[in-house]
């Protein structure tokens, strides 16, 4: 069966309270932290970026997986905070990490659900057999307008996914993809910040593709939400993945062991990976998980996952989720602007 | 500018020297960067023993405590100094105390 | 044997309104004057420079001298960061001793101060390593390395390196030349702001324009003999990471133990002294690395009041050395030997050293990649 044989995470070390963010626009910290659903954010370090953060999560995926890189032939990057327009960040962290020459780089770009997409299509990769190894990151340093509501949820990480046919930790067992025409979210060439369409993000835009994709794939697999022992959704924020669970049947024990954005925020591309990173740290072998990203324009691409009896040992071997949400340290909203070059 | 094929001579030579660790021999903070470097400042700046090598860089991740002679550290990969808005962006090594 | 004839140096500070040009100009004519020399006796000329390229724009200096002169005469100029000048001395001392010219001109020059400080920090950075470069160095940064590492090692403490600014700062009042010609307090060097920790900003030598020159010559009609005894240098690793030891400077042991050898000199013949004191830390190693004190005990001895003008022993940098005469990095090897050629003449009035016979200078080039020594007596 194909499926992930490794994978790393990385959540950058500091944090800023949400409760700091809104106390500079004269807002009520309570208000934003219920609204939202979160209580603090990671924040990048002002030399960190999608590459950065993309080399240190693949650093730990080779770490589990003991990966020759020389072995990998395909790298996918996905990201809506790549450093160049033009020039592939897909090269830039293959050569730090040392890959040899013999490789596919695409960089991809679709909102929060990029690297999603990759898996999809790495998946074909492996299974066509015209590759052994590759590789899947989200990646992203996500920026927001100041004093836009995006401000308290636009956070930064990486989640690497390895995926082969051998010794696979976590099998792909389906997958389906659910996709329109729906500008919710959005950022024009040459522009620094996104535009968004306020509370149309929500009802026609998340929950009509998560639900929709979702749904496609319960028909398709012919399972229901009891079926999983987890659920993973894309998290923008601290309702959404909430809201979606409850409309689709499953329950908060299913959804709570991949729930991250209470503490680190959104990681855009990335937010599906580490929240799927969180789920196996604490699974057990033969469980099922239910995952749905959402990038924004729109789509959702849902998969069914299933651990195998590797997770056990090879998840030792690298950095956990809870080694990054324990390693942090708390910076002010001044800092957080000149870290982002704000001031 | 910043020279493209610099940067890409260097980046071949990043790969070796990533994942390593060594220990601080001695560090400082600088206070008033120089040119390029303002957005950075304040920063550590150390000179860590590896194995085989001595290297110079900045110590990230502190939160702002100062570093001490004869911690560990290990290297990771970071941007160097603020690209130009047209040039090409530096990436390097930098230390992590463990 | 080998005289100075002719020394001379501007003064040294933010010069607005003159050029480099012009600064070499003034040196160059006033050690002419000083030498009583008519121009067209200079046989060849040697300019220690390091910025003009990266901060003027202008390259090819010797020919710049030689059309100021009007005698279109060899030129060389010379490159080792801040012992540019002291670099320029060295190659005409072996010019001079092989024969080849009898009289020759050395100038040492900088103009820093027409542009910003970070550019100016960027471009002295061309004296360190690549590595240094990307990952956010100062000259500050690099000697607040080695100042911390001497602290650790030798108990080294921050008020004996201030006690180094302040005794400069005292020699600097009584010299119409320096470009902080007034005292300042131990407090005053440790409340200053923090450059790069531990050396804060009175532990820094400033950014100044200047310009020194001297002639020497092998003709022997000369009266008032000044001669330079030895001129030696060394070099070490351009990097500080790539050095054996981060608390001395063995390009200047190296240069030092020569120059002693070849002159039959030993520390203990040493009168007065101009060190390379581009921070306080500096001082401290030199006084060491030179073999006048041991490791660990300059700072003390320093803070105790030794070295300073009207103490028994070795007297250094009567001239404020590079914390309070100023650092126009090119000028000051050369400034050194001027100093001390005074001395030796016992023409430095308020800060004359009594019975000045032996000097020497100690010139430096970034964190020590380059240590030119210079002996001197009369």
């Amino acid at each position: 069966m194909i499926g992930i044989t490794a994978y790393g995470a990385y959540i950058p070390k500091r944090r800023i309270k949400i409760k700091d963010i809104a106390l500079a626009w004269g807002k009520n910290p309570a208000d934003i932290e219920k609204s939202l659903g979160l209580e603090e954010k990671a924040v990048a370090a002002s030399d960190e970026d999608t590459v950065t953060l993309a080399v240190e999560a693949v650093g730990q995926a080779l770490l589990m997986g003991e990966v020759n890189v020389s072995d990998v032939g395909a790298i996918m990057i996905g990201s809506e905070s790549h450093p160049y327009a033009v020039n592939p960040t897909s090269t830039i962290v293959a050569e730090a990490l040392g890959f040899s020459p013999n490789y596919l780089a695409v960089d991809l770009e679709f909102a929060c659900k990029a690297a999603t997409a990759g898996m999809q299509a790495m998946y074909g990769l492996v299974a066509s057999k015209k590759i052994k190894t590759g590789l899947v990151v989200g990646a992203d340093c996500a920026q927001a307008k100041p004093h836009d509501v995006l401000e308290y949820t636009a956070g930064a990480g990486a989640g690497a996914l390895f995926f082969g046919a051998k010794d696979v930790l976590v099998n792909i067992i389906d997958f389906c993809s659910y996709s329109s025409d729906t500008p919710d979210f959005w950022r024009r060439e040459g522009v620094r910040y996104p535009s968004h369409g306020g509370r149309f993000t929500g009802e026609p835009a998340y929950f009509e593709h998560v639900c929709g994709a979702a749904k496609l794939l319960f028909t398709r697999t012919k399972s229901k939400p009891s079926d999983y022992n987890y659920c993973v959704f894309h998290s923008p924020n601290g309702k959404f993945p909430k809201n979606a669970a409850a409309m689709l049947g499953f329950t908060k024990e299913q959804l709570l062991p991949g729930f991250l954005v209470d503490k680190i925020g959104n990681p855009y591309s990335a937010s599906s990976l580490l929240s799927l990173c969180a789920v196996l740290e604490k699974a057990k072998p033969n469980e099922k998980i239910f995952l749905v990203s959402y990038g924004s324009g729109a789509g959702s691409d849902a998969f069914v996952l299933e651990t195998t009896k590797t997770l056990l040992d090879k998840r030792k071997r690298a950095k956990n989720i809870s080694y990054y949400l324990e390693n942090k340290g708390y910076i002010t909203y001044v800092e957080m602007l000149k870290s982002e070059g704000k001031i | 500018m910043s020279s493209p094929i610099k940067a890409w001579r260097e980046q071949k030579k990043i790969n070796k020297n990533l994942g390593i660790q060594g220990k601080i021999i001695s560090w400082t903070k600088i206070l008033v960067p120089p040119y390029g470097f303002s957005s950075d400042a304040p920063y550590f700046l150390a000179i860590i023993k590896t194995n085989n090598n001595t290297l110079i860089g900045q110590i990230v991740d502190t939160n702002g405590n100062a570093p001490k002679t004869g911690q560990k550290v290990e290297t990771v990969y970071r941007r160097q100094k603020k690209p130009d808005t047209e040039g090409i962006i530096y990436y390097g090594i930098k230390f992590r105390i463990l | 044997m080998i005289s100075v004839i002719g020394a001379y140096t501007t003064k040294f500070g933010e010069l607005w309104n003159v050029t480099l040009r012009d600064l070499i100009n003034e040196a160059a004519f006033s050690a002419i004057s000083d030498a009583s020399l008519d121009t067209k006796e200079i046989q060849a000329v040697y300019l220690g420079n390091m910025l003009s390229g990266m901060l003027s724009g202008q390259e090819q200096l010797g020919p710049m001298l030689t059309e100021e002169l009007g005698v279109f005469v060899p030129a060389i100029r010379t490159e080792g960061a801040c012992a540019s000048g002291g670099l320029a001395v060295f190659e005409a001392v072996n010019a001079l001793q092989s024969g080849k010219f009898e009289t020759v001109l050395i100038v040492g020059a900088e103009k820093m101060t027409d542009r910003p400080q970070d550019m100016v920090a960027m471009a002295l950075m061309a004296a360190g390593s690549d590595a240094e470069r990307q990952a956010g160095a100062t000259f500050p940064g690099l000697y607040a390395l080695m100042a911390r590492s001497h602290m650790e090692k030798y108990q080294t403490t921050q008020e004996q390196m201030a006690a180094v600014s302040v005794k400069n700062h005292f020699h600097a009042s009584l010299n119409g030349k320096a470009q902080f010609p007034f005292t300042i307090t131990i407090d005053k060097v440790m409340e200053s702001g923090a450059i790069a920790d531990p050396l804060k900003l009175l532990d820094c030598s400033p950014i100044s324009d200047g310009a020194s020159a001297i002639i020497l010559t092998t003709k022997s009609a000369r009266k008032k003999n000044i001669q330079i005894a030895a001129s030696e240098v060394s070099t070490d690793t351009l990097g500080l990471a790539q050095r054996d030891s981060l608390t001395e400077l063995l390009a200047t042991k190296k240069a030092s133990r020569s120059a002693y050898k070849n002159c039959g000199i030993a520390p203990t013949d040493v009168d007065v002294a101009e060190l390379h004191d581009c921070f306080t830390i500096a001082e401290i190693m030199a006084l060491e690395d030179l073999g006048f004190y041991k490791k660990g005990e300059a700072g003390p001895a320093i803070l105790r009041g030794e070295t300073k003008l009207g103490s028994k022993g070795l007297i250094a940098n009567t001239s404020g050395g590079l914390k309070a005469c100023g650092h126009p990095v090119g000028a000051t090897g050369v400034k050194q030997i001027v100093e001390i050629t005074q001395q030796l003449r016992g023409v430095s009035k308020a800060k004359q050293v009594e019975n000045a016979k032996v000097g020497l200078c100690q010139n430096v080039g970034g964190t020590g990649a380059t240590a030119v020594v210079t002996i001197l007596k009369n």
